[in-house]
């Protein structure tokens, strides 16, 4: 079951983009350009979550949020340029449950989404937690790598890049990409620390006893 | 006031006192009195002359000490106006009036520049806050084209490599492109960051929330948030932060972001990142620390000063000199110590110290 996510957002770039960033994310995303009845847009779309900006045209997002709050339990974000923190205190008090500020990083935007959703449906949506490519078992929540009987343990570091590289099979994935990905997942490391972990990956690769899993190109990248 | 310049600017009274005096002893003489009598007669004038300077010096005196004072003891010496000790005297009446009207015409003056001042700083909270929309859109127009899901599968790409190379292949051309756009959007960020945070350093206990704020979150966030610029410069970071403290987040992410953009413009050769902390027994050290140029000893103590750039600043990139001069404008608000330790030519460490109870402390010593 995917998340259904209602963005109410004033500018119209970044609601598009909004749109398409959740999309590409695996939620179903609903962004009307209308905010003359909320309240309405919320009970016909009925939302698992609802990203709100606090400056539209002709009412606050504040109160917007009172009046779907009289309606409905549905989580709600507060999206804002203003770093006030009294602007802060007053989502909360409204019945936020989250406070992100422009310019927000997708990255951290998305976590939040998951996080709250997370919180909010007591974890009802879940991730896929194991992966598999030409008979080799990622499991992400025991964080090991297995073929056949054989099995290991990853560090998270090595874990991250399998993960990057079993999402996408098939298709080559730059060192800067893999970096920019790790960097996403507060794992601060530069070209030669990924290439040390490349070479154990590959090390434990053959202890499983699989010989060729991950395909180098130079200038290109890494897949599997 | 001294009895020999009070009697100085009696001059001219002492003068007419005596001319009298001799004029009436001649007078007298003329008509037949004996010396005894005028004697007596001038003794006793001089006497109550004497009597009625001293009162007089006595009274002036107490009153200029009063009101010396009162100028002292006043934070805003521009209000001695209505200040002044009252007074019977005419003169100090009329002194007392215009010293008055005088103030009136500069305390509208500085309120006219005050007010000024403040809607400048309101016009660049909200200037700020406006341009943080198109940032935002860039930052994710920029973010959605660069999904690799976006990017048609690996097909094209790997077709490319075989003959013409990756760089000039249009996607991964394109890919760069964005990547830059995003890095200087980021880089845009940062500079209207410090604007809006010399805004706001004036009067900062408008934007404050204490609480317990994990360090190595922020710190965290804010490495991620300058992802691009630090991953293109090749720099590692370590953070390693268990320890919380009670403050601002919003504020530390500033100062951290300022610093970690030091770390990366004046880097070494293969620039390292340490984010630690340490609890000291009376608070918390966050060291923040680069194996870059480093700092002359004879810079080290002028960093923080606005303006100054020193040698680092000149040879290497661009430097505003407002960098590190708000973190410590920040941190002093804050109640954070900050300083710096560095050896030229191996690197800088800064250290910024968070006092147990910050605030709460205060108030019970």
């Amino acid at each position: 079951m995917t998340a259904k996510i209602l963005i109410i957002e004033d500018e119209a770039v970044i609601r598009r983009e909004l749109q398409i960033l959740l999309e590409n994310a695996m939620y179903e995303a609903a962004a009307p350009a209308d905010f003359g009845d909320v309240p309405g847009q919320v009970r016909a779309f009925a939302p698992d979550l609802i990203l709100l900006d606090v400056n539209l045209p002709g009412c606050s997002g504040f109160d917007l949020c009172t009046q779907i709050r009289a309606e409905t339990n549905v989580p709600v974000i507060f999206l804002t340029s203003r770093t006030d923190s009294m602007d802060e205190v007053n989502g909360i008090l409204k019945g936020g449950d989250d406070y992100i500020t422009k310019p927000y990083q997708a990255p951290v935007l998305l976590a939040r989404i998951g996080a709250v959703l997370k919180r909010a449906n007591g974890g009802r949506i879940k991730e896929t937690t194991q992966f598999f490519h030409k008979g080799v078992k990622l499991d992400i929540a025991g964080c090991t790598l297995a073929h056949g009987e054989e099995q290991r343990d990853l560090t998270k570091a090595e874990m991250k890049i399998l993960y990057q590289l079993f999402r996408h099979p098939g298709e080559y994935i730059s060192r800067m990409d893999l970096i920019e990905y790790l960097w996403e997942n507060k794992i601060f490391i530069d070209d030669n620390t990924l290439s040390v972990h490349m070479t154990r990956i590959r090390e434990k690769v053959k202890a499983i006893g699989v010989s060729e899993l991950i395909v180098t190109k130079r200038g290109i990248g890494y897949r599997v | 006031m001294s009895v020999r310049a009070f009697l100085k600017d009696r001059f001219l009274l002492l003068v007419l006192h005596l001319v009298c005096m001799g004029m009436l002893s001649v007078f007298l003489r003329l008509t037949g009195y004996n010396g005894t009598n005028v004697a007596i007669i001038l003794l006793f004038w001089a006497v109550i002359l004497a009597v009625w300077l001293a009162v007089t010096y006595l009274g002036r005196r107490k009153y200029f000490e009063e009101t010396g004072r009162i100028l002292e003891n006043v934070d805003r010496r521009y209000l001695l106006g209505e200040l002044l000790p009252a007074s019977f005297r005419l003169e100090d009446r009329l002194y007392r009036d215009m010293i008055r009207r005088s103030n009136k015409s500069v305390i509208e003056r500085i309120r006219q520049i005050e007010t000024s001042g403040q809607e400048y700083r309101e016009y660049i909270e909200n200037w700020v806050h406006e341009v943080k929309a198109p940032i935002t859109g860039i930052s994710l127009l920029c973010e959605n084209s660069r999904q690799p899901e976006h990017a048609s599968a690996a097909a094209p790409v790997t077709a490319s490599a075989a003959d013409s190379g990756p760089a000039l292949h249009p996607e991964t051309r394109m890919r760069e492109t964005l990547r830059a756009v995003s890095m200087e959007n980021q880089r845009i960020e940062n500079y209207v960051d410090m604007a809006l945070y010399y805004a706001r350093s004036e009067n900062v206990y408008k934007d404050f929330i204490i609480r317990r704020t994990s360090l190595q979150e922020i710190a965290e966030e804010v490495l991620e948030k300058n992802r691009l610029l630090l991953i293109k410069n090749g720099v590692r970071a370590e953070v390693d932060c268990p320890d919380a403290v009670y403050t601002d987040g919003k504020w530390i992410a500033f100062i951290l972001n300022q610093l970690f953009l030091n770390c990366v413009k004046y880097r070494g050769a293969q620039p390292v990142l340490c984010v630690r902390t340490k609890r000291e027994k009376d608070g918390v050290c966050l060291t923040v620390e680069d194996n870059g140029v480093g700092i002359r000893g004879e810079e080290l103590s002028r960093i923080f000063e606005k303006g100054f750039t020193g040698s680092n600043g000149r040879d290497h990139e661009r430097a505003t000199g407002m960098g590190l001069y708000l973190c410590r404008k920040l941190c002093g608000r804050l109640g954070i110590g900050l300083r710096a330790e560095s050896k030229y030519g191996s690197g800088t460490r800064m250290l910024l110290h968070f006092p147990v109870g910050n605030f709460t402390g205060r108030e019970q010593d």
